[in-house]
């Protein structure tokens, strides 16, 4: 950024092949976190997932148990009737 | 039928459930080994030290995120072929893998990049043709999340599925074609650019780990994805029975 009176005249860019070094250990740690945070992200997502089809399925045997009381309870009446 | 509704809907038979308890115990211990080795065996790198170590399961992921790409385009492929639910079963879990790994790919690079170049991104080939198949397998998943569940939708998905494949090449090759700043350690003319033995084995680990890990993934994903399907059409069943309890009330 050069000044004249001060004030900003242009916008140079940062020198991108000179970055300031970071802690390697810190990287390296950081990168791993986030591997096992991904991994245990999408297993969560896919559980939670399972746990969808597995209500769904519960209501549709529940659904099939009550026709199934409802149809012997109907075949019961016919009998006595 | 009760019997049946719960097999179908939550997983397969007895020989595949014990087949994949086996395979996710030898991933599980192959994953220990790997993690020792890499930390406790193979040396650190004499100028970038410590931080190498992300390549040993950066390179791996990024190879998971191919066998996951190459199983959504075998899926698609397949599912337009045959037009069968499984092959849109592994078209789908194959992209979801892709995205998993793709992002796993996509941070673990720049942590290293940023002590190895100074900088977390820059528009290398490498990096942009990785990024661009990443955003791809993003979008066939957002596809599949909210365009339905059509046949026509399926179709497109497989498309997709298909033209998103081409970018693998490229991304392979871009190091070859185009140069840029990242390295090919692996691919170089020396056969091996890992001058310890350690070093090669930790690598390798990693490379057996992270393929069984993907395998493991994409049978669990398929295996959730088939049971949602067949619990979808037993659904529909069960409303045109008159049996669903969302029409019973």
């Amino acid at each position: 950024m050069q000044e004249r009176d001060g004030q900003p005249t242009s916008y140079q860019p940062v020198d991108a092949n000179v970055g300031e070094s970071r802690n390697g250990t810190v990287l390296m740690v950081e990168a791993y976190v986030l591997v096992w945070l991904l991994l245990l992200g999408w297993l969560l997502f896919m559980w939670l997932r399972q746990r969808t089809i597995d209500a769904r399925v519960d209501g549709l045997e529940a659904a099939v148990a009550r026709a199934e009381a409802r149809r012997r309870a109907g075949s019961g009446e016919g009998a006595s009737g | 039928m009760e019997e049946d509704l719960s097999e179908g809907a939550r997983g397969g038979g007895r020989v595949a459930t014990v087949a994949f308890g086996a395979l996710l115990a030898v991933t599980a211990a192959l994953l220990v080994v790997t993690i020792q080795w890499i930390f406790l065996l193979a040396p650190p790198e004499k100028t970038m030290g410590i931080v190498q170590k992300i390549f040993y399961f950066h390179v791996p992921s990024a190879y998971a995120m191919y066998l996951g790409a190459t199983a959504c385009f075998a899926g698609s492929v397949g599912f337009l072929l045959r037009g069968s639910e499984r092959w849109d079963a592994i078209a789908r879990a194959g992209a979801e893998i892709a995205v998993v790994f793709g992002i796993i790919v996509m941070t673990s690079g720049p942590l290293w990049a940023a002590k190895a170049w100074g900088v977390f991104w820059t528009w290398d080939p490498r990096l942009t043709t990785s990024l661009l198949s990443l955003l791809i397998y993003v979008a066939y998943n957002v596809l599949r999340a909210f365009a339905g569940d059509g046949e026509g939708e399926r179709k497109f998905a497989a498309a997709l599925g298909i033209l998103g494949a081409a970018n693998l090449p490229i991304i392979h090759f871009s190091v070859e074609r185009w140069a840029g700043q990242h390295p090919k350690v692996i691919m170089n003319k020396g056969g091996g650019g890992l001058d310890h033995p350690d070093m090669r084995i930790a690598f390798a680990l990693g490379m057996i780990t992270f393929t069984l890990l993907t395998v493991c993934l994409l049978w669990a994903r398929v295996r959730v994805e088939l049971a949602r399907s067949r619990l979808a059409r037993l659904e529909e069943d069960a409303i045109d029975l008159g049996l669903d309890d969302r029409t019973e009330a």
